[in-house]
């Protein structure tokens, strides 16, 4: 039955801090309650059209595009597409406005640009009382209302506009109701019934006013508070009881929706690829040709081989087919912009399988030496859109995104968004200031509350509910433990979970328009907050359901910090040395990757890739491929490390269900690790064409349905059993190949990525002091926070020199001919990079005799110069250790300083006076002990300068029996043994049991050491870990043939109460990307 | 302050457009404001008034009953009250209803009720609200 009504003004999440739900719970609730159409007209855009789009598609349901716009002057319009043509007016409307808007979070917009853009939209007046109309009727400014209302109507014509009534039951509302109506009745304007939705259900009202106190930073209740819960998605029957003495509101109702969905909006099922600029008068085909074979010759020398030409042949016919062939240019001219201003560029992902992207230098594994099919990546029968990853010097990549921007601002260039969820521990932030609790309180109450670790799609650790969180170790004793108390609190921060909260910026992102469409007319644009920067306003991840390609201009930390390398290497050589062309194959790179001594290097140093370093053994490029793939969650789930590990090693036979196979899997051991491998069995086994091969993996690691599995096994079956495999086995290669493509790694991005391991190895290998200076100078990056890695170069032989404010540069140099390391003057807590320019400049002039000196000759503020006397830049100052509490006290009577270029009233006092001399007190400050400058550098730098914390407790540790990271590894199977270190990270990785287990990993003296910890030992001890930052820890040594070394905690206590007295400083943990909780890298509080 | 409003008279926080403002911010002001409008000659009873609008003169809520009787709907008020003098009535029309959700963020304090406004028999206009519970209250007089 056609219940007759459709919302036509609906807020989703997507108006960030207005609307509750998704598009895909109203969808689906609008289906529940019988309605065949639904609308969605979010504030200020269209973020959430393609998910509204894809949902209205899967459930059946008639999508309405909508926007409800602010207008100048206050008040609201509601805009509904009619066509597609309405739309892209939509579309450019939003764009426009966002653009020229003063406040970028508020935009308005003005009543002559809305009326240009009135083509294939219907207009609603906005809802009562803050609708446009309503505003100004109710606030008696009739006449202004009548002018507004000719002037809609001039424009957008009396078919197309509609005074939209609402109820939302407060009081008065039935007056105000009644008000508008007659307005509309005088003007003889039609009426048309919405109800404003916001939310799902009423008690979602609660959600709804917190997101808006959160967007205004107010407590409840906050500016524009609404006291009603009735802007819920009605049932039908409600709207018609609602509106029962109104049946025309309700007739147009039908009339707008019949209209709109007539000729609905479809932005999907097409692909739209950018246009490329044009070069000459040189066809993009050619161009693309031209530069293919050019990259060929100079990759495979000036006779490319038969294989390589047929194969480039191949490919460029099915980009041709394609028509991606413009895509191809673009991202082939990202890269040569990058080349040209000499920043670093590699490709990843699946891209690396074509032989195109490698001849147009897009990446760099070779696809015949690495197995890797074209296929994977395109093929005729592919419907979305292609997708190439470039990974670019992360602090240059700014240059090449906006110089492509720039060149492509006619077709419209701009950089994803990110839809932004709150996670429980940002739930109970937001509700907790709703509420009212103090900034320090919310501190508090959300302090080690379990934030979601999130792997693309997959919740690594999910959490059903409070109950479940509250029993967390690292909860104990938290104040939420009082749930009487925060009631209300703990239940508005669960229903907050996953809400859409706020757009993000995906800064490398990028989407370009064509020739035939501008980009603002399919996806609204707005400004970033970065200036110039335009985003668009589809998710990433959304932006390809409307078939807008986008060109990922990723930033990579590992390729700044190698260029950092590279040219200190350069400099200290004198010749040019490229990090990104290392000799291949260098046996002493790989014997240091096989030690599991790989602290920096890229995709390699995790404690997990060390251990398996250890264990895989790896000699030469592919290992180190297989190396990169087994460490992800899938092949982890799918249990291929230890098999793989075993049959490298000659521990365990293989074999293949059919001979066939032998050759596509004996590179693996016979374990289909790769999702290429998939097409290749497919090919090989039922005669499927490596297309179709691809096609068989997308079903099978998507969930796509009992039946079309089963339709995709029987034409496996039917086509294998043709080609002479026994049905038995071609149906144990059918389940063999669906249980392991679920788990199954792309190798083209592990070989892309291989690429850049074997290039940090390389360097770390052969020049070390520059490779650990480039990573401490592009913090923050890797998996190691800074003092773990200055404690590493330590460990590898480099000193470590003391920071000195005469003699360190900005960040760490490398001196005494690469053998050493000294500390940069950006480790210093609290000094600005004006302060730090002005000591480099004024150092070089002359060296500076005194604090007062620093302080009158530089822009270092007072603060910081008594950090920068704390962290020990002063110490060259003087002579004597105690010097620097002298400092200190000196920096303390420093009047405070001038906003202006110099301060020449300081008095500065001579160095030779006897006065100063009697005045300095010098006799008063006792020498420093070593514990109280290693803590005053620690507070300061975050760093451990002059030796590891836990060397003085060197005998202390040994009475208590504790072994040494180094020589637990070599402990026999069985053995107990105690560990102490400092912490570094907790984390809680998939396993192949879905059970959880913990992975501690602390660092001591001589290296690191990975514990792990069961769950009955974390719930006893969880809390100790979450709170604490060394430990002392005991347990069992596990040698296993198939697993290797594993230490197994059976007991946790806090170091530093041990050692009774002790003064270790010790990091404090914060929850960080990827991991349980990590050693904070910017605090240096002492815990 | 010809075009003030009550918001800014009173120094409240400014109001949303379209919403009523409570009239009365103390009891006293209430009292000389009351005392004011008595002697107004101008001055009609709600039930009198075309469209039954205006504000109510917060009550202390009562608790009241209603009843159906023959068929029609009758407020009872209990023995123990203290302000009227009548003990029942019957309910004429439903001139206006809505919904009160507020203040649900500090426990105590929190409204979740369906409030009618309604003429009572002898021309009273009140306002009854129907809490959660089921309880019927009076919320006020509108004269």
């Amino acid at each position: 039955m056609n219940p007759g009504f459709t919302h036509l003004h609906v807020r989703s999440g997507f108006s960030y801090g207005f609307g509750v739900a998704t598009p895909e719970e109203l969808v689906e609730s609008a289906k529940e309650m019988g309605m065949d159409s639904l609308s969605l007209t979010d504030k200020e855009g269209l973020y959430g059209v393609p998910r509204l789009l894809r949902a209205a598609e899967e459930q059946g349901v008639s999508p309405i595009v909508g926007a409800e716009i602010s207008m100048v002057g206050g008040g609201h319009l509601v805009l509904l597409a009619e066509s597609i043509d309405g739309y892209g007016s939509l579309s450019k409307l939003i764009s426009r406005y966002r653009c020229a808007s003063e406040n970028r979070r508020k935009p308005l917009c003005p009543l002559d640009l809305l009326l240009d853009h009135a083509e294939g939209l219907i207009c609603l007046t906005g809802a009562v009382p803050f609708g446009l109309l309503p505003y100004l009727v109710l606030s008696d400014r009739g006449s202004e209302a009548k002018t507004v209302l000719a002037r809609l109507l001039e424009a957008f014509g009396r078919d197309h506009l509609f005074v939209e009534i609402t109820d939302d039951r407060t009081a008065g509302s039935r007056r105000r109701l009644i008000k508008i109506a007659s307005f509309a009745k005088e003007h003889n304007v039609p009426m048309l019934a919405t109800n404003e939705v916001t939310y799902l259900y009423p008690r979602d009202h609660q959600l709804h006013e917190i997101l808006v106190a959160a967007s205004n930073l107010t407590q409840l209740p906050g500016p524009g508070h609404r006291p009603t819960d009735q802007l819920y998605l009605k049932p039908p029957e409600k709207m018609r009881r609602l509106f029962e003495d109104r049946p025309d509101a309700l007739r147009n109702v039908v009339e707008v929706t019949e209209r709109c969905s007539r000729a609905a909006v479809r932005l999907t099922g097409r692909v739209r690829i950018p246009t490329a600029l044009t070069v000459g008068g040189e066809t993009k085909e050619r161009r693309l040709i031209r530069l293919a074979v050019e990259g060929a010759r100079k990759r495979y020398g000036r006779r490319p081989e038969e294989k390589v030409k047929s194969r480039l042949q191949r490919e460029l016919e099915c980009v041709f087919a394609l028509g991606f062939q413009d895509y191809f240019l673009i991202a082939h001219e990202a890269k040569q912009i990058a080349v040209e201003r000499g920043v670093a560029v590699t490709g990843r992902g699946s891209a690396a399988n074509s032989l195109v992207s490698y001849c147009l230098g897009l990446t760099s594994p070779e696809p015949f030496s690495n197995r890797l099919l074209f296929e994977r990546f395109l093929h005729e029968g592919r419907e979305d859109p292609p997708d190439i990853d470039l990974d670019l010097d992360s602090e240059k990549r700014d240059e090449v995104r906006d110089e492509l921007i720039r060149r492509y601002e006619r077709y419209g260039a701009a950089v994803a968004a990110t839809a932004n969820t709150l996670s429980l521990r940002g739930s109970v932030r937001v509700a907790a200031r709703a509420l009212g609790h103090s900034p320090e309180e919310i501190n508090r109450l959300s302090r080690h509350v379990p934030i979601r670790v999130k792997d693309r799609d997959r919740l690594l650790n999910p959490i059903s509910g409070w109950e479940q969180a509250l029993r967390e170790p690292a909860m104990r004793n938290h104040p939420l433990q009082d749930r009487r108390r925060h009631k209300l609190l703990l239940d508005l921060s669960w229903r907050l979970t996953g809400r859409l909260h706020q757009a993000g910026t995906h800064l490398g992102g990028l989407v370009i328009g064509g020739e035939e469409y501008h980009l603002s007319e399919i996806v609204p644009l707005e400004p970033s907050g970065k200036p110039g920067l335009l985003r668009g306003q589809f998710d990433k991840d959304d932006i390809e359901l409307v078939g807008l390609p986008k060109l990922d201009l990723l930033g990579l930390k590992m390729h700044t910090a190698l260029r950092k390398a590279g040219e200190l290497v350069s400099k200290r050589l004198g010749r040019k040395i490229d990090p990104l062309s290392p000799p291949p194959d260098d046996k002493e790179t790989y014997r240091l990757i096989r030690t599991g001594r790989s602290a920096g290097m890229f995709q390699l140093e995790s404690p997990g890739q060390m251990h398996l370093s250890g264990r895989l053994k790896p000699r030469r490029f592919s290992d180190l491929v297989a190396q990169i793939s087994l460490f992800r969650p899938g092949p982890v789930r799918g249990d291929f490390v230890t098999p793989y590990v075993m049959r490298k090693n000659g521990l365990e036979e293989y074999s293949v269900p059919l001979r066939e196979l032998d050759e596509v899997l004996k590179p693996t051991y016979g374990i289909l690790m790769y999702q290429e491998s998939v097409l290749e069995v497919a090919h090989v086994v039922a005669g499927f064409s490596l297309a179709e091969g691809d096609r068989i993996r997308k079903a099978m690691t998507k969930d796509r349905g009992c039946g079309a599995m089963d339709g995709i096994r029987s034409e496996f079956l039917r086509r294998a059993v043709g080609r002479g495999v026994p049905p038995k086995t071609a149906k144990e290669i059918f389940s063999w190949m669906e249980g392991f493509s679920v788990y199954g790694f792309p190798k083209s991005h592990a070989a892309s990525f291989a690429h850049l391991s074997y290039a940090s190895a390389y360097m770390r290998t052969y020049y070390p002091a520059e490779f650990f200076c480039g990573l401490l100078n592009s913090q923050p990056m890797g998996f190691y926070c800074p003092r773990v890695l200055l404690n590493e170069a330590r460990r590898v032989g480099l000193r470590v020199l003391p920071p000195d404010v005469h003699r360190s540069g900005e960040g760490f140099t490398v001196e005494e001919d690469g053998r050493a390391l000294r500390v940069g003057l950006r480790y210093c807590k609290g000094i600005s990079g004006k302060a730090i320019s002005s000591i480099l400049l004024e150092r070089g002039k002359k060296p500076f005799s005194s604090l007062p000196d620093i302080y009158q000759r530089t822009h270092v503020e007072q603060d910081s110069v008594r950090n920068l006397a704390k962290g020990g830049f002063l110490d060259a100052l003087s002579d004597r250790e105690a010097d620097r509490l002298r400092f200190l006290e000196e920096a303390g009577r420093l009047p405070k300083k001038r906003r202006d270029d110099r301060q020449p009233e300081i008095p500065i006092p001579h160095p030779a006076s006897w006065w100063e001399a009697r005045e300095s007190g010098r006799a008063a400050y006792l020498p420093l002990t070593d514990t109280q400058r290693e803590r005053m550098e620690w507070e300061i730098l975050g760093l451990n300068v002059h030796r590891h914390p836990l060397s003085p407790y060197h005998t202390a540790l040994e009475s208590l029996g504790v072994t040494q990271s180094e020589g637990m590894r070599h402990l026999p199977h069985g053995v107990r043994a105690r560990a102490a270190g400092l912490f570094e990270v907790l984390q809680c990785p998939p396993t192949k049991s879905g059970n959880p287990v913990w992975f501690l990993l602390i660092e001591d003296e001589l290296g690191l050491l990975q514990a792990t910890i069961f769950r009955s030992v974390y719930g006893e001890y969880g809390d100790l870990l979450h709170h604490r930052g060394a430990f002392l820890l005991e347990g069992r040594v596990e040698q296993d043939r198939r697993r290797g070394f594993s230490f197994l905690v059976e007991h946790v206590a806090d170091l530093r109460e041990v050692l009774a007295e002790a003064r270790v400083p010790v990091p404090r943990g914060v929850s960080g990307s990827g991991a349980l909780l990590r050693a904070d890298r910017r605090s240096r509080k002492v815990v | 302050m010809p075009n003030a409003s009550v918001s800014e008279i009173h120094a409240y926080p400014l109001r949303p457009q379209g919403f009523e403002e409570p009239l009365f911010p103390t009891p006293c002001s209430k009292q000389v404001l009351g005392e004011h409008l008595l002697r107004a000659p101008w001055l009609k009873r709600a039930s009198e008034l075309r469209d039954h609008t205006g504000q109510a003169a917060h009550a202390p809520e009562e608790p009241v009953e209603l009843r159906i009787r023959q068929g029609r709907a009758e407020v009872v008020w209990p023995r123990t009250g203290r302000r009227c003098t009548w003990r029942r009535r019957w309910v004429v029309e439903v001139l206006d209803r809505w919904r009160e959700v507020g203040g649900w963020w500090a426990e105590e304090r929190g409204t979740n009720r369906f409030v009618f406004r309604v003429l009572l028999s002898g021309g009273v206009v009140a306002d009854l609200a129907r809490e959660r519970s089921g309880d019927w209250v009076l919320v006020g007089m509108v004269d």
